[in-house]
């Protein structure tokens, strides 16, 4: 015997036809196990209907016109979209600048004067980005890319930092929130936490004996493997302010470790 | 407000005439439906928010080649339930990465369902229940049951015969029943294991990715 199942779908929710409806009542009467079905069904049914509507998070609040503006343009931005979009950080990157730098003037005698300040405006830069967010990258590296893209990441680094540590702008709310890093390449920012969750655990995994800190998280390919990209400052065994970034490039599949690349800061 | 809402189709129309603010309209109107599929499909509130978020920046990619054969709806929904099954199987992919995931311990394993709403006695039952449903099955179930989306717009979204969204739906609510606990009643306790229908509360092959790009 043939069981209706097209038409037990549809006397579940009342959107069979009567005609049909009559038809199916004809084969209920003789089979337990479609009566038994209904039975479920219809509860099943009625126990989704029940749930309640979620709170969505404001989606909305990440497509600003100026974001979306910078998403859709090939052309990268001259500054990072979040700097727009987070003011509040802004003002934080004073305050972070001012409580990082300070402390450490004078503390490395041996290296040129200002070196030190100069790599804690470049992490001030960076934490004033907030959390590390997941930017998806549509570049299919390989090792010469990734060495690439440290020497050119350090290079606005440094730019960044020489703008966020002049005095004129400490009072602008401006101040270190430009773009660290983003100034070719990804256009997309992610900010929802589960994924960059991941990427996270799997890229600390991958540099967990070293002091220093994930600033940036990409999803791209490695030589045709999707991965991600941790963009992390390294600071030396003993402490004190980073001195390296490197590129730590790990498989999202399985978290293995595909490439290192680094660049003194 | 007295004026009526504009028109999906409209706000696609002005944001292509480069009038950004009308893709946030459309992000705003529909940001609850997408990330409740996404959360209902997935069983992960964080999941759920990144797949939404996921969803929007593929429609604003895509909105070029939407023509408007569908409704702008109905194609949203079929982006909706693509990036869903692509997280899906991300997931299967990279178990890994839960050993890792410190900290994190509290969100796995256990029944996967993480939303405030669902503290409600009973909902959560539900929902972690939904979630052990297979995915084939579970997402026109969701998109029947939860959205109360009618089978030819269903039909749409999938891209399968009408017939078949019936039948998904129908051994959806049976393998939920199933977990549920809802065994096929007292009076015929036998009847269903013992016919021969196939498919309940088995796992669906796998789709590739290239055959559900909408």
């Amino acid at each position: 015997m043939t069981h209706p199942l097209e038409q037990l779908a549809g006397a579940v929710d009342g959107t069979l036809a009567s005609a049909d409806r009559a038809a199916l009542d004809d084969h209920l009467r003789s089979c337990a196990a479609c009566r038994a079905e209904l039975e479920v069904a219809t509860t099943a049914r009625r126990s989704l209907a029940a749930l309640p509507a979620p709170e969505a998070p404001d989606l909305a609040a990440g497509f600003t016109a100026d974001r979306i503006a910078s998403l859709t343009s090939a052309t990268p931005a001259s500054r990072s979209p979040w700097s727009r979009l987070m003011p509040a950080l802004a003002a934080a990157a004073v305050v972070a600048l001012v409580a990082v730098a300070v402390p450490r003037l004078g503390s490395s005698s041996d290296e040129a004067p200002g070196a030190a300040d100069h790599r804690a405006g470049v992490e001030a830069a960076i934490v004033a980005e907030g959390p590390v967010r997941i930017q998806i990258d549509d570049t299919d590296y390989d090792v010469a890319a990734i060495e690439q893209l440290a020497a050119d990441t350090t290079a606005s680094l440094t730019a960044e930092a020489a703008d966020a540590g002049a005095p004129a702008e400490a009072g602008t709310g401006e101040a270190g929130t430009g773009t660290p890093i983003a100034t070719s390449g990804p256009t997309e920012h992610r900010f929802a936490p589960g994924r960059t969750r991941t990427a996270v655990a799997c890229l600390r995994q991958a540099f967990s004996d070293y002091p220093g800190e994930i600033v940036q998280v990409r999803q791209a390919m490695f030589e045709g493997t999707p991965a991600f990209l941790g963009i992390v400052l390294e600071r030396p065994q003993d402490g004190g302010p980073a001195t390296l970034l490197s590129i730590w490039v790990t498989a999202i599949a399985d978290c293995s470790i595909l490439s290192l690349g680094s660049a003194s800061l | 407000m007295v004026t009526e809402p504009e028109r999906d189709e409209e706000l696609v129309r002005r944001f292509r005439a480069g009038d950004a603010d009308a893709f946030t309209t459309l992000v705003r109107r529909h940001q609850q439906r997408v990330y409740s599929l996404c959360l209902r499909v997935l069983g992960d509130a964080d999941a759920a928010a990144d797949v939404a978020q996921d969803t929007f920046l593929t429609v604003l990619r895509k909105l070029d080649g939407f023509r408007g054969e569908a409704a702008f709806t109905t194609w949203l929904h079929r982006v909706t339930v693509n990036a869903c099954y692509d997280e899906l199987r991300r997931k299967r992919r990279r178990p890994m990465l839960h050993v890792v995931a410190e900290g994190d311990r509290e969100h796995e394993p256990g029944p996967p369902v993480r939303d405030h709403a669902d503290e409600v006695a009973g909902t959560r039952d539900v929902a972690a229940a939904l979630a052990q449903v297979p995915e084939e099955f579970r997402v026109a179930l969701v998109l029947a049951d939860v959205h109360d989306m009618a089978y030819q717009e269903i039909a749409e979204v999938l891209e399968v015969p009408i017939g078949t969204v019936k039948s998904r739906v129908h051994r959806g609510r049976l393998a939920l029943g199933k977990v549920m606990g809802l065994e096929a009643g007292a009076s015929a306790p036998q009847a269903v294991a013992g016919e021969s229908r196939d498919g309940v509360g088995e796992p669906q092959a796998d789709t590739s990715a290239s055959e559900r790009e909408p």
